[in-house]
């Protein structure tokens, strides 16, 4: 899987790609605490991602967790079709904001980098 | 009349690619397609039909075996998939000689009507050879002696009650399960207890006071639905399932021993096994976490340990019981008294048959005291133990039957039969013959334990004793 942080002024966006799974959710972990200290507010693009299985759901549950703690957020954008068939069946769906677009995502959240 | 089925793999691959079954297998509301084609040209009036495959499949002549059970005469041959109808039909020239033909073809799903007649369709054409349906999916009628030229089409017969379906997709075959399910149950003889319409159960399905069922559903034999599941509507599960606790499924699904795991919501898809596919573009998820979708094995471990803990029971039983074994025994012969046969027994419902010597002192219209004590220290089980020891038999199991056509025919039914020295219907005086044992037997292969095997085996012994 390939990770991409990038840090804007107010918000992270992360890229993740390939697949996230039980052998590479504690990179996803280690760099999402890294960037945690500059922001709470982060969007996920998931439009590379092509497989995640329960690990990788459990460790993207975990970041959102710990961005609640700190007040912050996690926006998802572009679910694959098998991503989209993991996060239905397990009702992920529900407890994440999921939009279509990054664009869509970055509007929901204010230009001062809090949410809406 | 006779006929033929010619299926294809190469014209169905989606099913082997999807289900990994052979597509004569391919289940649709819990029945196998080659069953639906089966019952039609049963009520076309067929006495003997030809299967002819390009790819064989041995689990396709297990299911089906001669069959027997449609009042029917199969039998099962290969084909090149490039061979055409009139080469099958030369090959298969001693089999279509002197009788009409009825031939299936192409991979498509017929629809009829149970209750409608079609004995007389080719009587109809009056000797004309015709088709049902388009050349991708069709019925060939062929009368007597028309086999010899053929054309590449036949007339088109319309009105005939019978039509096609398409299958040649996953989306397609969805559709096609659930308009059955939904709107056609009544036009097919459907597996299940159908006490309530749209509703069809199996046997040996365990619902708890929580689930909530919304039908039309259909649910296949020994499938647990756990606390607070809501299964349907529009809801198909095969045999051997197990859906956990808190989990929805509707407008779904769900193909012979999978496991779905707990609070989980499945909607508008089809689960086989670990697998997860949206029928609408066949994206497919194989889950490799056993706890949200996994296939239900037949528990090989403690199958395995079961069988082991049997075989040492066994020892202390056998040393037991050798000496008094042949003390009675000779001084029974010496009597003049036969008390072991060799029989053919069934093994397995696949029809596995093994010789074993068979207790004829049976403890019923036993008149000398030698007998009844025979009986009663259970003696005539002492042959079986051996063949416990040698792997064949289990310790505790179902009742053993005999090997005749009418206890294979019983065997189709109850895929779990494990035949046993000793059985759970003989540990319950109360159970007597008949359906009784029928439902007791089939009760212990779906609730049974180590722990139940030993009060079994106890009260077996107990109740020989006590003449019971």
């Amino acid at each position: 899987m390939k990770l991409l942080f990038t840090q804007h002024e107010k918000y992270c966006e992360a890229s993740l790609s390939g697949q996230l799974d039980a052998g590479n959710v504690a990179d996803l972990n280690k760099e999402f605490a890294e960037n945690l200290h500059s922001t709470a507010l982060f969007i996920f693009d998931l439009r590379k991602l092509d497989f995640i299985d329960s690990s990788g759901l459990g460790g993207i549950i975990s970041c959102l967790k710990k961005a609640v703690e700190k007040e912050g957020d996690i926006k998802f954008v572009g679910l694959t079709a098998k991503v989209k068939m993991v996060f239905e069946v397990t009702k992920a769906y529900k407890i994440f904001d999921i939009f279509e677009s990054v664009d869509a995502a970055r509007a929901s959240i204010t230009d001062n980098g809090e949410e809406k | 009349m006779k006929g033929i089925i010619l299926c294809l793999e190469s014209d169905l691959p989606w099913i082997r690619e999807t289900f990994e079954v052979h597509p004569l297998l391919l289940p649709i509301c819990n029945k196998p397609y080659l069953e639906y084609l089966l019952d039609l040209f049963v009520l076309l009036g067929v006495k003997s039909i030809r299967v002819l495959t390009d790819e064989p499949d041995t689990m396709v002549e297990d299911y089906f075996g001669k069959g027997d059970r449609w009042g029917v005469a199969i039998s099962y041959s290969a084909i090149k998939k490039q061979d055409s109808l009139a080469l099958v039909l030369k090959k298969n020239e001693s089999f279509c000689r002197d009788s009409d033909i009825v031939i299936c073809e192409g991979g498509d799903f017929f629809s009829y009507n149970k209750s409608d007649q079609y004995t007389n369709l080719l009587k109809q054409e009056e000797g004309r050879a015709f088709q049902v349906g388009e050349d991708e999916g069709r019925l060939v009628f062929l009368p007597c002696g028309c086999a010899a030229e053929l054309p590449h089409s036949f007339p088109v017969k319309v009105n005939s009650g019978i039509g096609t379906v398409s299958l040649r997709s996953i989306k397609e075959y969805f559709n096609l399960c659930q308009s059955i399910l939904g709107k056609h149950s009544e036009k097919y003889v459907l597996p299940g207890y159908n006490n309530e319409s749209d509703v069809y159960l199996g046997h040996n399905v365990e619902i708890t006071k929580t689930v909530r069922i919304n039908k039309p559903v259909m649910i296949g034999n020994n499938v647990a639905l756990k606390p607070g599941s809501v299964i349907g509507p529009d809801v198909i599960i095969g045999s051997n399932v197990m859906i956990d606790g808190g989990t929805t499924l509707e407008n779904s699904i769900v193909h012979d021993r999978t496991y779905i795991g707990r609070e989980l919501e499945i909607k508008d898809k089809i689960v086989s096994k670990n697998r997860l596919i949206d029928p609408q573009d066949g994206t497919t998820v194989n889950f490799e976490d056993a706890f949200i979708f996994s296939k239900m094995t037949s528990g090989s471990f403690s199958l395995v340990l079961r069988r082991l803990v049997h075989w040492l029971v066994s020892w202390p039983i056998v040393l037991l019981q050798i000496l008094p074994f042949l003390l009675f025994s000779g001084l029974l012969k010496a009597g003049g008294k036969k008390i072991i046969k060799a029989r053919n027994i069934l093994l397995s419902s696949e029809g596995l048959v093994a010789k074993l010597p068979i207790g004829v002192a049976s403890g019923k219209n036993n008149t000398s005291l030698l007998e009844k004590m025979f009986y009663a220290l259970s003696l005539d089980k002492f042959p079986l133990l051996f063949a416990v020891l040698a792997g064949k038999l289990s310790l505790i199991g179902n009742r053993i039957l005999e090997d005749n056509e009418t206890n294979r025919k019983l065997l189709c039914d109850f895929r779990a039969y494990t035949p046993g020295v000793f059985s759970y219907s003989e540990s319950e005086p109360a159970i007597s013959e008949g359906y009784e044992v029928l439902i007791a037997e089939r009760f212990f292969s779906g609730n049974t334990s180590m722990f139940t095997d030993a009060k079994i085996l106890f009260k077996c012994l107990i109740n020989r004793l006590t003449d019971q």
